[in-house]
Parts: structure tokens; C-alpha cells; sequence
């Protein structure tokens, strides 16, 4: 896998946790997403790109997973950012996102879950996504196209917003484990929904004035 | 911000008193003047010195007292202007009975022009220019006798120079206090970014390494990376400037019990994102607040004892008619039905929440983690009413 986050120290720390894990390989550690492309020093095949989501300024790299994840699962790392921008990091097209302040153990699992084609939603996601999808369903997410959450997706987004795995929010909702992964699927489904124009437009709006991160 | 309003607003006030002080001096020069001019005429030399005398007395005390307020007052002006009225008449009296010039007149004219200027608003103005033209018209046309159309003139002559000088000093006043604005603007956007990059900053150098060292095996010592990790998260909630904790004070205060089990090596994941712009934290009321974060505390502090965790996730989210606050950990867990274990909880969290009017769920089984859910009643109205 490759890491980019234009952080040198955080960079490192995020490749020492990983290297713990033994079984994953760094293939790339570079500052910017355009190292990563034909001729830079992390060009190569990555099974997964952890990508940090600010990188130069205030406005996330939407556009980085835009094209990255053509060829590439993406997992989206950031200490915290605003919830719309996380939001926008999704359904750009990244398969999950954790924030850099996540033990160790649950960083290698992300991982894990994003490299065998998973989403890996933590419960800081699950909280933003639920946030934005359903307190409010604003005009950009119309215009998105995204369609709503049916009420167990919400009923699953919500228990794992609380903390429980997905076992755990499996026998909450008296299901097995293996619904609650197809209502997480499907809610990456829904997020994912729309076309490009819609979604680029969606990212464009998103971005409020000024503002420190 | 209160530097620059002294500094505009204060200078046009000093600038308009000193230009009454002007005036004074200016009429009082001219009163003199024609009074001496006129001297030998008065057969009563003490009236006529009295007059000067207190016509000097009082431009005095108008002057030092604008001078040292640095401004002109509204009732120094309402008391210069009876004074004024005073003047012409009685230097009518004097002037008719013993022949000779009407001296008051000319330093009427010039009073006038101070009234103007110390009187806020042009009704006021135009109301004392109609009473000193008044007490002219009974000074110079009754009792001095002037010439019917000399004295309709000059009477109408208070008029211009009164509103002149309102119009001149209320534009000075006006530039000064959108000097004043445009200075405390100016001064409030090079605070912000002046902040804004300081926290660029913070931001790029400082914070990305504590939240590294914070992480992984950088720090041997626990309660040396506890602490880097709640300084880090102190400064990510500064630099980002959220201003959360202002919402209500429940976020506040959770947060600070979140950075007390921080420093003893529990690292909890606050999640409120669905609460974001709610009423549901600003409509609960003191007593619900303290137990929630008693509850809070307590939970926590259970999962830092007897959990075996590093982590666990606080979150608050808002349901029909309640605020539904969990904890969760994966720790070691317990068996809720067996008696020692259960009875901390149940005792100091549920008495606590169920005395506020609340109720609490636990699910926990050994090995499997615990579940910790409160749900508090809220007012209806918050509770639907989302952002």
C-alpha cells in the first residue's frame, strides 16, 4: 500500500503503525498525490492508498481521490476536518476514513477492510455520515441524487456511530452479521450514486468561505 | 477597539470645542472692541464695565470647561444661549437709555455660529436660533429701536450661520465615527488573521507531530503520551476553533471529562456530528445537564477501572422527545446479572440519570464489551426542531 500525507513526521508514524501490523507492505510513502503518478518516486501498482485529506491548505483533495480511485482503493485519513468534507471524501469515491488519532489496532483494520474491497466505516464516519445524510437533507444532496437511507441502514449507521461493531449491532437489530455488512455495502452504494458532474458540483458547494479547518 | 473610538470620535469632539473656544474669543474681541469704540458715549461707566465683566466671566468658564472636557456639551449651550439672550437685552437697556451703538449684536452674530456647533440635532438648533433672534428682535427692535428692515435682516442672519455650523460639525462627527468603524473592522481582520495564520501554522508543524508522538510506540512512557495526546487534541480544538463548547454547555463539559480519562490513558472518540446546530443541547436544563455528565463521568471512569481498554466512544445523538447519550467499549465486559459487578453502575449511574428524570440500559456480557445507554427526556419543541 502507499501512504501520502505531505506531513513528514506524521507520515512516518502512520508507516511505523502499519509496519506493526506484519503483513502489510508500504510500497510508497510520498507528500503529494501527484508523486504517486507515471514518472514520480511512488509510481507502481498500490493495492490500497491511504491518503491524508488536507493536504496544501483548507480545501480537501477531492479531486486527488477522484482520479486516484480508478485505479485504486482509497482510504481517507485526517486527524478531523469538517463533516461536509468527509462526507465529500466519500462519495468521491473513497472506501473509508479514519482519523489519524485512531488506535493503532483499528487503523491496521481499516486497512484490512479496504484491501479485501470493504468500506471501512468507523464510528467517527458512521456519526458524519449519519449527520449530514439524515439531520439535514440539504439541496446538494438532492441535486446529488443520493438516494435516502432505508430506516435499518440508519438503524446500522447509528449503532455503529455509537461504537459497536458490526456484530454487535447485528444482534441489536436481531439480524445476522453478514446483513449488517450488506447495509453498510449499501449505504457506500447509495454515497456513491450520481454522476460526476453532479458530484463535482456537489464538492464545489460544499466548500464554505474561509474558515480555518 | 476602544483605543481607535477614543481616537476618532474623541478628536472630532476636542476639534469642534476648540472651534467654539474660537468663536468666543472671536465675539468676545469684537464686544470689546465696539464697546470701547463706543465708551465715551455711556454716562453709566460701571453698567457698561459690569457688562464687559460678565460677559468676559462667562466666556471664560465656557471655554476652560470645553477645553478640559474636550468636547461642548448640549447643556453648557442651552445655558450660553439663556446667557446670550440675557446680554442683549440688557445691553439694549443700557445702549437705549444712554444713546449709542447697539453693542451686543456682533457678538450675538458669533455666538450663534457656536450654538451650531454644540447643539446634536438641527431641530434643537433652529429652535434656540428662533430664541436668540427672539430676544435680538425685543433687544435691537423694541428696546434700542433699530430701523425696521436693518433689524429683520439681521435677525434672519442667525439663521445661516446656526445651520451652517450644525451641517459642518454633524459631517465632521459622522467622518469621524465611520473612522472609528473602519478602524475597529480593520483592527478586528488583522486580529482574525493574524489568529488564522498562527493556526495555519500550529496547525501544519507543531500539531501533525504531537498527534504522531501520540500514536504508535514513539513514547514509552504512558502517562507521557496520554498527555501529548490531550495536549494535541487541546490544540486541535483551538486551532480549528470550533467553538463547540459554547453550543452548550454539555459539550463543554463532556469534553473536559473526555480530556480527564485522556490523562489517565483512555483515549475516547466524542462523536456528536447529528447535534450539530440542534436545540436539543440548549433546552436542557441544569439538573439533566449535571447528571448526564455525572453519568458520563462515572461510565468512563468504569471503562479506565475495570474495562482492560485503551478506548472507548462517547456519543450523543438526539431521538424524538431525547437526547440518547452511549458509551461503548470493547472491553473485557461482564455479566449484568451477576451481582457484583453490575451494582456500580446500576447504583451510581442509574440513581443519578433516574433522578433527573432519565433512564439507562446496559448490555454487557464477559468478553464481549459494554454498552452503556442513557436516555434523557427532553422538552418536545427542542427535539423536533433540528437545525
Amino acid at each position: 500500500m502507499a501512504i501520502v500525507d505531505d506531513h513528514p513526521v506524521a507520515r512516518r508514524g502512520l508507516q511505523s503503525i502499519l509496519a506493526e501490523a506484519g503483513d502489510i507492505e508500504i510500497s510508497a510513502a510520498v507528500a503529494t498525490p501527484a508523486e504517486l503518478g507515471p514518472g514520480g518516486p511512488g509510481a507502481g501498482r498500490h493495492d490500497v492508498i491511504m491518503l491524508d485529506l488536507y493536504h496544501d491548505g483548507d480545501q480537501p483533495c477531492l479531486d486527488a481521490i477522484e482520479s486516484l480511485r480508478q485505479d485504486h482503493k482509497v482510504l481517507v485519513v485526517s486527524a478531523s476536518g469538517r463533516p461536509a468534507d468527509v462526507l465529500g471524501a466519500i462519495r468521491a469515491g473513497a472506501c473509508g476514513y479514519v482519523t489519524k488519532l485512531a488506535d493503532p489496532p483499528m487503523l491496521i483494520a481499516a486497512v484490512h477492510t479496504v484491501a479485501s474491497g470493504g468500506f471501512a466505516l468507523s464510528s467517527q464516519l458512521a456519526d458524519i455520515l449519519q449527520g449530514e445524510l439524515t439531520a439535514a437533507p440539504a439541496a446538494a444532496e438532492v441535486a446529488a441524487g443520493t438516494p435516502a437511507l432505508s430506516a435499518r441502514e440508519e438503524e446500522t449507521l447509528n449503532l455503529i456511530a455509537q461504537g459497536l461493531t458490526h456484530a454487535q449491532a447485528a444482534s441489536r437489530m436481531g439480524v445476522s452479521r453478514a446483513t449488517v455488512d450488506t447495509y453498510v455495502e449499501r449505504i457506500r452504494a447509495k454515497l456513491h450514486v450520481g454522476n460526476k458532474a453532479e458530484l463535482a458540483r456537489a464538492a464545489i458547494e460544499r466548500r464554505p468561505a474561509g474558515g480555518a479547518r | 477597539m476602544s483605543a481607535a473610538r477614543s481616537d476618532a470620535a474623541g478628536q472630532t469632539e476636542l476639534t469642534l470645542a476648540r472651534a467654539v473656544v474660537l468663536f468666543r474669543l472671536a465675539g468676545l474681541a469684537e464686544f470689546w472692541i465696539v464697546t470701547l469704540h463706543d465708551a465715551s458715549n455711556y454716562q453709566a461707566h460701571a453698567v457698561v464695565i459690569a457688562l464687559i465683566a460678565a460677559v468676559t466671566a462667562e466666556s471664560a468658564v465656557l471655554s476652560a470647561a470645553c477645553l478640559r472636557a474636550r468636547r461642548v456639551r448640549s447643556a453648557w449651550t442651552i445655558a450660553d444661549l439663556a446667557f446670550t439672550i440675557a446680554v442683549l437685552v440688557v445691553s439694549a437697556m443700557v445702549s437705549a437709555r444712554y444713546g449709542g451703538l447697539y453693542i451686543a449684536y456682533s457678538y450675538s452674530v458669533i455666538c450663534s455660529l457656536a450654538f451650531g456647533v454644540g447643539l446634536r440635532r438641527l431641530s434643537a438648533v433652529l429652535v434656540a436660533t428662533t430664541c436668540l433672534a427672539a430676544g435680538y428682535l425685543y433687544g435691537g427692535g423694541y428696546l434700542h429701536a433699530d430701523p425696521a428692515p436693518h433689524v429683520l435682516v439681521n435677525a434672519v442672519t442667525y439663521f445661516p450661520n446656526a445651520v451652517i455650523a450644525w451641517a459642518i460639525a454633524w459631517q465632521l462627527r459622522r467622518m469621524g465615527r465611520q473612522l472609528e468603524e473602519s478602524q475597529a473592522r480593520e483592527a478586528v481582520l488583522a486580529r482574525d488573521q493574524e489568529r488564522l495564520r498562527h493556526a495555519r501554522m500550529l496547525h501544519d508543524r507543531v500539531l501533525q507531530t504531537m498527534e504522531t508522538l501520540a500514536q504508535g510506540q514513539w513514547i514509552a512512557d504512558a502517562a507521557v503520551k496520554a498527555r501529548v495526546a490531550e495536549e494535541a487534541v487541546w490544540l486541535r480544538d483551538l486551532v480549528e476553533g470550533t467553538g463547540d463548547a459554547a453550543a452548550g454547555d454539555l459539550l463543554g463539559q463532556l469534553g473536559e471529562v473526555v480530556a480527564r480519562v485522556a490523562r489517565d490513558g483512555l483515549r475516547v472518540e466524542f462523536n456528536y456530528t447529528t447535534l450539530r446546530g440542534s436545540a436539543v443541547l440548549e433546552t436542557l436544563d441544569a439538573e439533566r445537564r449535571a447528571a448526564l455528565v455525572g453519568a458520563v463521568s462515572e461510565a468512563l471512569t468504569n471503562v479506565v477501572k475495570h474495562a482492560g481498554t485503551a478506548s472507548a466512544v462517547l456519543r450523543l445523538a438526539a431521538a424524538p422527545g431525547a437526547l440518547v447519550v452511549t458509551v461503548v467499549d470493547q472491553g473485557r465486559g461482564f455479566d449484568p446479572a451477576a451481582q457484583s459487578a453490575g451494582m456500580g453502575l446500576k447504583e451510581s449511574i442509574g440513581g443519578r440519570v433516574a433522578e433527573a428524570g432519565g433512564s439507562v440500559m446496559i448490555d454487557s456480557a464477559p468478553g464481549a464489551g459494554t454498552v452503556l445507554e442513557i436516555t434523557m427526556p427532553v422538552t418536545e419543541a427542542a427535539s423536533v426542531s433540528r437545525r
